[in-house]
């Protein structure tokens, strides 16, 4: 008997010819259906043809199997039990509004108060959680934090989203390319400085001067005097970029014979003038020549702009003495400093030295005496509102204590009138730190108020650019105050309309995104 | 009170995606000279090529929509955007009294349904039978002359040879496929249309397409002798073929009393019309039915059949040898679904869907409920296992079988889906005491 596979592979031929050179065959044994099929009337042609291939057709639909499967698959484990719990609908919706591109930018947000609420992502998402971390390296930590067991285990099976869970063997030290064993040593040190440091040492005599200055520029992380001994003998080293990499470093350890060298360079430059019954007065020279050890000691010879040579050299040589000589050795306190160097012409030079003094040493230094950097860092800031320098208030307005530095902002924003662009009002609030907690949401939100009803007609408008901004660094919790102050009253100023409306807009979807986690 | 929608349903209202990125576009304060808002409607001006602003405005209840700009779609896009606008920025509509050209057209509006109610309300004038039995008569005599028609230029391309047939532009299929609609025949014609892109489908496509073509055959061979099968099959042929069935006279029909779960849902769009195909899957009678909802553009889907809610109510169904669509007649409030269970292995649906075919040959969505299957892929092809190691693959046309593996972690799952003797698409699953539509 013919199998019935073999008779529809024949009428399939004849189809494809057509019967208009060979008419209709009808094969003479079709197997268990021979006798069904030769009642269909042979005549015309075509449509016993396409009788018999229909009732054949039907006929293997019909009595088909499932196939087996290809292959085994591997056993698979059961999961560890969930240790968050899925977040609610309302929640898993939202998440869909952002992936879908409303509000991308509050993705971060979003992701860490799921995380604080102790919530996992539904697993439906994770995919597209997933793939959307793929994509954006900077979300990838916070991805990681709301997978679950679930998230975790799926991305195991994508060799797309293998940054998950991903830790470097120590394969990767010996044998992987640069980019990757800069990111095992980085991850190293910080996981335990003292390990990152032997390993640099073991290699560093046969490694060449790229790697030698990428090596030794990954000690930034966890550096300690620990690290000065090393750091020291680096400042002789063959490459200038290693040099200078080493110095960079030594310039942040308050306690390094580097910056003792430094003290000793300043002593004669940069003093204090103290007459019996007379205020003391600065007196500052400028160094006279650029010597072999000054090079050492990583003092570049050539300024970047056509700033004078010799200011150059006395800025680098002050922005690397420890903060305390100016405190402990010549027994002034940092605001007299201040005052003194505002007293005199340097005053630019020298607080932008300071400044840069503070950011590098404030993190070693903190750990010793931290009141001496809240000192300096609100000893630099009164100045700097009353008149700024080219110095970053961010970095210097991170380094006091939070109630401190809102009790500076809000006596700021009493004092000065946010009338135009140059107003240090709009410079402070750019730089302050975020997220605002809701005090100073409310003062902002007054400032915004008071220009928007003053100020109607400036454009672009520092205070536009406060208004956009502030939907993202404000409180959420301010938005109903925001929405009663500020709706609907810019109708007839053109561009505060499209600011204000931002503003709402912003604040109404992360106050409601939050709410909706937090419950 | 006027239900409230979602930016997702009000996108689904444009009648195409330039409309729908145009609305969008246009759902800013800033385009608006005014915006206003009751419970009822809501309403602006919005400048825009001509002197004076357009004057947009959307009733709440329907929604339904008016608008002075030229624009010939429906809705255009100031009402769409006046929709959006009102999900996301509320507060930017000022207004609250309407002003008269408001007023006026929703007057307008209450009169015209107070008079369509009128209309419905009074009796209707009993059809005029000559004129019923005439219509009836003369479109049997055009579909006739049509599958004649049908038949010939069949019969012509098999004298010809389907190796011909790749070399066919989509015209050749078209044009057939237009004189069935004019013949009332637009079921027919959606077969013939389903043909034109099987020639171009890959290796095997001369299988295909005799297939595909045979049931064509079969179809108009079981017209032609339509009185000598059962009356189920001649309903089923009717169906196929375009012929409609008078809805009132189907609900009028004793229905099927059940708890039924909504298990999946599809879109299609089929030229302006929008179809949407709800499964419903009987809970003690084991039994699926599919429930169809026709809207052209500018309407919006009744969303009241929510998937995992299980709803007491009487289905009737449409007369077929094997019955899947279905009205409902009478129901109440939902309540959540609690388990659901189906086909223990693949060979029980396999045979089930044999079964189904004998009764309905030209069957091509079977619906199934697969109990504990895995996802899987092995050796490059997703599909889903059983417990007895047998294989159904997925379709091709499923693109969320990494949502399906984080769902199923690997473990075995009960699965909504259509089996169409090839593939399997899945359309919701059931985990962890949820249902999750996929």
């Amino acid at each position: 008997m013919m199998s019935t596979q073999t008779v529809w592979q024949d009428l399939v031929a004849q189809a494809l010819v057509g019967t208009e050179r060979k008419g209709f065959t009808a094969p003479a044994d079709a197997g268990a259906v021979t006798a069904a099929l030769q009642a269909l009337p042979p005549t015309p042609p075509e449509r016993a043809l396409l009788a018999w291939a229909g009732a054949l057709a039907l006929y293997h639909r019909v009595g088909q199997q499932p196939r087996p499967a290809p292959t085994d698959p591997v056993a698979a484990t059961a999961l560890p039990p969930e240790e968050w719990a899925r977040c609610a609908p309302v929640v898993t919706q939202r998440l869909a509004l952002l992936l879908r591109g409303d509000y991308p930018e509050l993705m971060p947000e979003w992701l860490a108060a799921l995380a604080q609420a102790q919530q996992r992502v539904s697993e439906e998402q994770l995919p597209a959680l997933l793939d959307l971390g793929r994509s954006k390296q900077e979300l990838r930590p916070a991805i990681q934090l709301v997978l679950g067991q679930r998230g975790r285990w799926l991305a195991a099976q994508n060799s797309a989203w293998d940054y998950v869970g991903y830790a470097p063997s120590a394969n990767v030290w010996e044998t992987g390319n640069r980019a990757a064993r800069l990111a095992y040593l980085q991850a190293l040190r910080k996981q335990d400085p003292a390990q990152g440091h032997e390993l640099v040492k073991k290699v560093w005599k046969q490694e060449k001067a790229e790697e030698r200055t990428a090596f030794l520029a990954t000690w930034v992380i966890g550096l300690s005097m620990a690290d000065e001994d090393f750091l020291e003998t680096a400042l002789n080293d063959r490459s200038t970029e290693v040099r200078r990499t080493a110095a960079d470093l030594l310039v942040q350890l308050p306690a390094a014979r580097l910056c003792r060298r430094m003290e000793n360079r300043v002593k004669p430059l940069v003093s204090l003038i103290t007459k019996r019954g007379h205020p003391p007065k600065l007196a500052v020279h400028l160094p006279t020549a650029h010597t072999p050890d000054m090079l050492h000691d990583g003092i570049r010879e050539k300024p970047r702009s056509n700033k004078g040579e010799k200011t150059w050299w006395l800025r680098q040589i002050v922005s690397a003495v420890p903060l305390n000589y100016w405190t402990q050795t010549l027994n002034t306190a940092p605001t007299t400093w201040v005052e003194l160097a505002t007293a005199s012409e340097w005053r630019a030079v020298l607080l932008e030295s300071w400044a840069l003094a503070l950011e590098r040493q404030a993190e070693v230094l903190t750990q010793t005496d931290a009141a001496l950097v809240v000192d300096w860092a609100t000893a630099l800031l009164k100045a700097l509102l009353e008149k700024p320098e080219t110095i970053s208030l961010h970095a210097l307005l991170q380094l006091l204590p939070p109630m401190q530095r809102e009790v500076m902002l809000l006596q700021t924003l009493r004092v000065e009138p946010a009338t135009d662009n140059n107003s240090i009002v709009f410079r402070l609030l750019n730089e302050y730190p975020t997220p605002w907690n809701l005090t100073v949401s409310e003062a902002v939100l007054q400032v915004i108020e008071h220009c928007m009803q003053h100020n109607p007609n400036v454009y672009p408008g520092a205070a536009l650019v406060l208004t956009r901004r502030s939907g993202y660094t404000m409180h959420p919790d301010i938005y109903a105050a925001a929405n009663a102050r500020l709706a609907g009253k810019a109708h007839d100023k053109p561009y505060w309309n499209e600011a204000s409306e931002k503003l709402l807009a912003i604040l109404h979807f992360r106050n409601a995104m939050l709410k909706e986690i937090l419950g | 009170m006027p239900p409230t929608f979602t930016s997702a349903q009000i996108l689904s209202l444009a009648p195409d995606a330039a409309a729908a990125k145009a609305g969008q576009g246009l759902a800013t304060p800033r385009k608006w000279q005014t915006l206003g808002a009751t419970a009822e409607a809501l309403w602006g001006e919005c400048k825009g090529s001509a002197k004076e602003p357009y004057q947009s405005k959307v009733d709440l209840n329907g929604p339904a929509f008016g608008c002075t700009c030229p624009s010939r779609k429906f809705p255009c896009k100031h009402g769409l955007a006046l929709m959006l606008l009102y999900v996301a920025q509320p507060n930017a509509f000022t207004q609250t009294a309407p002003p008269v050209w408001v007023t006026t057209w929703l007057e307008n509006r209450t009169k015209r349904a107070e008079k369509q109610a009128a209309r419905k309300a009074t009796p209707k004038k009993p059809p005029n039978k000559a004129a019923q039995v005439k219509r009836a008569s003369e479109r049997e005599a055009k579909v006739t002359a049509g599958i004649d028609d049908l038949e010939r230029w069949l019969h012509d391309l098999l004298r010809q040879g389907l190796g011909w047939t790749q070399t066919q532009p989509p015209k050749f299929w078209e044009q057939t496929a237009a004189r069935l609609v004019d013949a009332q025949a637009p079921g027919l014609a959606r077969l013939v249309r389903d043909c034109s892109n099987v020639p171009h489908s890959g290796a095997g496509w001369q299988e295909r397409l005799l297939e595909h073509l045979s049931r064509i055959q079969l179809l108009i061979d079981g017209y032609r002798q339509l009185d000598l099968l059962p009356a189920e099959t001649q309903a089923d042929i009717r169906t196929l073929i375009g012929w409609t069935q008078n809805q009132d006279e189907i609900l009028a029909q004793p229905g099927v009393r059940d708890h039924w779960v909504m298990l999946g849902q599809r879109t299609e769009t089929d030229d302006k019309l929008k179809v949407q195909s709800s499964w419903l899957w009987g809970l003690q009678s084991q039994r699926a039915a599919l429930v169809l909802q026709f809207i052209v553009p500018g309407q919006t889907f009744d969303t009241s059949l929510l998937a995992g809610q299980v709803i007491e109510a009487e289905l009737v169904f449409f007369p077929s040898a094997y019955p899947l669509r279905a009205l409902v007649k009478t129901r109440h409030a939902p309540q959540p679904l609690a388990t659901l269970a189906g086909y223990p292995t693949l060979q029980a649906a396999t045979t089930a869907y044999g079964q189904a075919l004998a009764r309905l040959p030209w069957l091509e969505r079977f619906p199934a409920v697969l109990n504990q299957v895995t996802p899987l892929a092995l050796a490059g092809a997703w599909g889903v296992r059983d417990s007895a190691a047998h294989w159904w693959p997925l379709s091709p046309h499923f693109s969320a079988q990494w949502e399906l593996l984080a769902l199923s972690a690997g473990q075995p799952l009960t699965m909504f889906g259509e089996w169409n003797g090839k593939n399997f698409l899945p359309l919701s699953v059931w985990a962890e005491d949820r249902l999750v539509l996929v």
